[in-house]
């Protein structure tokens, strides 16, 4: 017991060095290593992935909403929240107490037990996908062989859940809305996981860990050519669609559908809903920027060895948030400037645009592949 | 500790199952046949098979029970509609199905007191697996491709409609 904590404080200590060596056992790792010598360490590490994966959980969620009304503001030459707390930044907490004091709503026609289930359905498959994200050699909680295949199979519990959600609220708008998510999450499943393949043909790994450090190296969005670029951008849309975020936000098409699946909703069980929304932005961009762009892997660009020392020192976590926030920024930016589209072009978006072109992609990716071009090229 | 986890998913499969069968609202029947396949999902965990864990995840509550949804949701049946159903001659059913749960419980029984492990299974990875299925099996794997696209064209032709009609 004593020497899990002098390590875990050893270990955060390295983790702000410059961490060269960037083979580190998970959480989960160190528990099931733990579990034969004494149970009590074991029960540690997982209570540290445990406790550890909730207050990110907190923390994100509440900077996320922050981050998202002080940029939209900014986009609309507004200032967003400034009067709770140093330029506003206690809003989205004061925010939260509000939501959680909120009278709790139940319509009379609900079906009582989905209604109340579906938004701990959304945020299960949302908690069960964040525990895989990589964050920095030390905070990574999972590392499964089967990583991204995980990430996409719990997936399924979101979209189960949104679908429960607007049928249980009895109320057309809601099961419109939840229709639409449904229909939509669907579609643009395919060119997402036909873009997350490319990578995996090009790491011939699933798990996490292993596609960040086949990236010492150079990251895949070089290295890949044009394949990963080109799969890139088709994570980047597929994911807005499935976040249901602007200009896809068609499940709550406020001018149409009041507020989609979640039109029901009020109180703590909004607030659930909105949180697995604003994380599930989070594991996306934490996704594409592990398997585009390196992860927690600093910049290197090759020949140029001062450079890549200095970068070298920036621990990996920072590198890890940089890259998260820079996309998050992206998704936001995508949400302030374009205007919603129509279902039917969004349905033909997918299925006459984008999943053409990440099958072919992942083809010419595979023949980039088999012709061992790839590898050259780029700051490696 | 592994026969705990495995005797817990085995109950919750078959409550799921028993589920499936008696919920008078299809759509809590549905959500019933997913708790049997995440139980599933489960068990092929326990037989260090994660990937068809994952796909099983993938492949039933990811598309197969969502497309259930889709389709209940969207026939919205009324109570009326749905207390009126019985099949004709309900209880002779009831013959074929009691005789299966006799044989597997026969089957249950003469396994004796080691019917919980079936000894450990060789650990499943996906390169093996892909191995297997693209060297091996990869004529009945393209075949059951085919198959699986002809009946997709099957859909797609049978549901669309002319110009003039539409």
């Amino acid at each position: 017991m004593k020497a899990a904590w002098i390590t875990t404080a050893l270990l955060a200590l390295h983790s702000l060095s410059a961490a060269r060596d960037w083979t580190q056992p998970t959480l989960a790792e160190r528990a099931a290593e733990a579990a034969g010598r004494s149970p009590w360490e074991s029960a540690f590490w997982i209570g540290l992935g445990l406790a550890g994966t909730l207050a990110a959980m907190t923390l994100l969620g509440l900077s996320l909403v922050y981050a998202e009304r002080k940029i939209a503001a900014r986009f609309q030459c507004r200032l967003g929240p400034t009067r709770v707390g140093w330029r506003g930044t206690l809003q989205t907490l004061a925010d939260t107490f509000k939501l959680i004091s909120k009278a709790d709503l139940v319509p009379r026609d609900a079906d009582r037990l989905l209604f109340f289930t579906a938004p701990w359905l959304v945020v299960s498959g949302m908690l069960l996908a964040l525990v895989n994200i990589p964050a920095s050699p030390l905070l990574f909680v999972v590392d499964l062989n089967i990583g991204l295949l995980f990430i996409s199979a719990v997936g399924a519990l979101s979209v189960l859940g949104i679908l429960l959600g607007g049928w249980a609220s009895n109320n057309k708008w809601s099961l419109l809305g939840s229709m639409r998510a449904g229909a939509q999450i669907i579609s643009y499943e395919l060119s997402l996981t036909l873009s997350l393949l490319v990578i995996v043909l090009f790491t011939g790994s699933l798990s996490l860990g292993e596609i960040v450090q086949s990236q010492q190296e150079g990251w895949w969005l070089w290295r890949g050519h044009l394949p990963a670029m080109v799969a890139f951008l088709v994570f980047v849309i597929a994911s807005t669609a499935e976040l249901n975020r602007t200009p896809f936000d068609l499940a709550e098409g406020e001018s149409e559908l009041t507020a989609g699946f979640h039109t029901e909703y009020s109180g703590l069980r909004f607030a659930l809903f909105y949180l697995a929304e604003f994380l599930n932005m989070f594991i996306a961009a934490g996704l594409a920027a592990t398997l585009f762009l390196g992860g927690w892997m600093p910049l290197h660009i090759a020949g140029l060895q001062t450079f890549n020392r200095v970068m070298d020192f920036i621990p990996p976590l920072v590198w890890f948030g940089l890259k998260t926030g820079g996309l998050i920024f992206v998704f936001m930016w995508l949400r302030w400037t374009f205007p919603r589209l129509r279902i039917d072009q969004l349905l033909k978006l997918e299925w006459r645009f984008l999943l053409p072109l990440s099958m072919v992609n992942l083809l010419v990716a595979a023949l980039v592949l088999l012709l061992g071009v790839y590898g050259k090229g780029g700051p490696a | 500790m592994e026969n705990l986890v495995f005797i817990l998913l085995s109950l919750l499969a078959v409550l799921g199952g028993l589920g499936t069968v008696s919920m008078r609202n299809p759509v809590h029947s549905v959500l019933c046949l997913l708790l049997t396949m995440l139980c599933l999902a489960g068990h092929y965990i326990l037989l260090q098979a994660p990937f068809m864990a994952a796909v099983q995840i993938i492949v039933y509550a990811g598309a197969i029970i969502i497309l259930f949804l889709f389709v209940i949701v969207l026939l919205n049946l009324r109570d009326d509609v749905l207390k009126r159903r019985t099949l004709p001659m309900g209880r002779l059913y009831y013959i074929p199905a009691g005789l299966a749960v006799m044989l597997v419980l026969t089957g249950l029984f003469r396994a004796g007191s080691n019917w919980i492990s079936g000894g450990p299974a060789p650990e499943g990875t996906i390169e093996a697996l892909g191995m297997e299925l693209f060297t091996k099996w990869v004529y009945p794997f393209e075949l059951t491709g085919v198959l699986l696209l002809a009946a997709m064209v099957g859909a797609v032709a049978m549901t669309r409609r002319d110009k003039e009609e539409g």
